[in-house]
């Protein structure tokens, strides 16, 4: 709040030195470490008001390279998997449906009109042992975006495909992985993708990693994801 | 710094002095406030301007496909094209000193042609014979130079066989449907502006002797300027 003066002094009255301390000392302790936010004018400050990373010299940093940085998921346990099936369209295996990733979706709320980028890795490996049809084959992993709470079919973004190979038997390459050896490790891949989308105040932002799995059963591990927000 | 004032207790004589001297401390130090003025961290949001762009990362711009495959059989260079081809255009977009560009792509590369000798373990010319890169490269508006910046993204096509442990040897397949990316922050080091004319996407393959051709597809590519 602004600086208030404690003592008012009144024409034609004697001023005391007491009082004028306590003027002296109030101003004293508004000037240092007394002034918040609410004190500096909305709209006031321009980049050169903030003090700016070292880029040269000294360390090349960088203070605002990147937006506020909303939620990380970074799985560090190299044994914690999650699962996805194709059970939930076990009539349909080869059509293209999609379910999300667990722990690769976050929901953001739009304060202003802004920018989210979206950065997102993980391992996806569908299991030979549990493939409905062998050979069917290599699992999509998309970048997916819905507004609100209606979650629609076409919201996955083509471009951002992946695949994520199933656990190819020796000998057959029946995932077209290029994998004809032991199965299990050699089909692996990693999918890595960076997106950004532009969007309104007040939307209701979904964006996840989905997957579109072509066997029965398949897991995913070393999970990692950022969201970057910059609004406008 | 900390404004600083005379101490009067109870019983002194007012000196007009000493009071002028507090006031015109006062007005000298508060000209100059600083961080011990301020509680850290002061500055929010809603203290900064947002007049036109965004304050501190401006000129978003991305590029998408879906559909279009592009073969890529060349040693040289050439720009990836999945139409639309993955080249933003600024025309003399200004790059400060300390600011930076964030530079990304995520291409697939769904197919590989091996050649000789395909299909039977052997060893590569180079160590890099069976690979294919990608590299980021810009036009400069004033100069039109066109230079590569970043590292060079590679990928290796074969993979281990059965039979021949890791190593330089091209191996009995080929490893393919690599999603493939590279992230790059150009940071303008330099003492002077750098204007960029255009950012763009490169592939080519390293030995056509070996690996004439990849096939590329579904990719974005997305930069923006971020400053300092």
């Amino acid at each position: 709040m602004p600086f208030t003066v404690p003592v008012v002094f009144v024409a034609a009255t004697a001023v005391s030195a007491t009082s004028l301390q306590t003027n002296h000392t109030a101003l004293r302790k508004y000037i240092n470490h007394g002034i918040i936010k609410a004190d500096i004018l909305p709209v006031s400050v321009t980049t050169t008001d903030i003090v700016r990373g070292e880029y040269a010299n000294v360390v090349r940093d960088h203070q605002f390279t990147t937006g506020d940085i909303f939620t990380q998921f970074v799985e560090t346990d190299l044994f914690s998997n999650s699962y996805a099936t194709s059970h939930f369209k076990s009539y349909d295996l080869y059509s293209l449906k999609t379910e999300a990733v667990p722990n690769m979706s976050k929901r953001v709320i739009m304060e202003r009109d802004g920018t989210i980028f979206f950065s997102a890795g993980m391992a996806a490996i569908g299991d030979a042992n549990y493939e409905l049809t062998p050979g069917k084959k290599a699992s999509g992993v998309y970048v997916q975006i819905s507004l609100n709470d209606r979650v629609i079919a076409t919201d996955y973004i083509p471009s951002t495909y992946g695949r994520a190979y199933t656990e190819d038997n020796a000998g057959a390459d029946v995932d077209t992985s290029g994998n004809t050896t032991v199965h299990g490790i050699y089909s692996r891949r990693w999918y890595a993708q960076r997106y950004w989308r532009t969007f309104n105040k007040g939307d209701i932002v979904n964006i996840a990693l989905v997957v579109d799995p072509r066997s029965d059963k398949m897991h995913i591990t070393a999970r990692n994801l950022n969201l970057e927000v910059f609004y406008r | 710094m900390p404004v600083s004032v005379d101490t009067y207790e109870g019983g002194d004589a007012m000196v007009a002095a000493d009071v002028n001297a507090d006031y015109a401390a006062i007005a000298a130090e508060t000209a100059i406030l600083d961080d011990e003025n301020t509680r850290s961290e002061w500055c929010s949001r809603q203290h900064i301007s947002q007049a036109g762009n965004a304050t501190f990362n401006l000129n978003f711009a991305q590029l998408e496909d879906s559909n279009t495959t592009q073969v890529v059989n060349s040693t040289t260079f050439a720009q990836v094209n999945l139409v639309p081809a993955f080249r933003i255009t600024y025309g003399g977009l200004v790059l400060q000193p300390g600011e930076v560009l964030r530079c990304h792509f995520d291409i697939n590369a769904i197919a590989a042609t091996i050649l000789s000798p395909a299909g039977t373990p052997g060893y590569l010319a180079n160590e890099d014979s069976d690979c294919y890169q990608f590299r980021f490269f810009f036009r400069n508006f004033v100069s039109g130079v066109v230079a590569g910046f970043g590292p060079t993204a590679t990928y290796s096509t074969t993979n281990k066989g059965t039979t021949v442990p890791p190593s330089t040897g091209i191996q009995s397949v080929d490893r393919i449907g690599q999603r493939c990316s590279l992230h790059n922050c150009f940071l303008n080091a330099t003492a002077a502006a750098i204007s960029f004319d255009w950012i763009e996407v490169r592939a080519r393959v390293c030995d056509t002797a070996y690996l004439s051709s990849v096939s590329i597809k579904e990719g974005t590519f997305q930069v923006f300027r971020a400053l300092h």
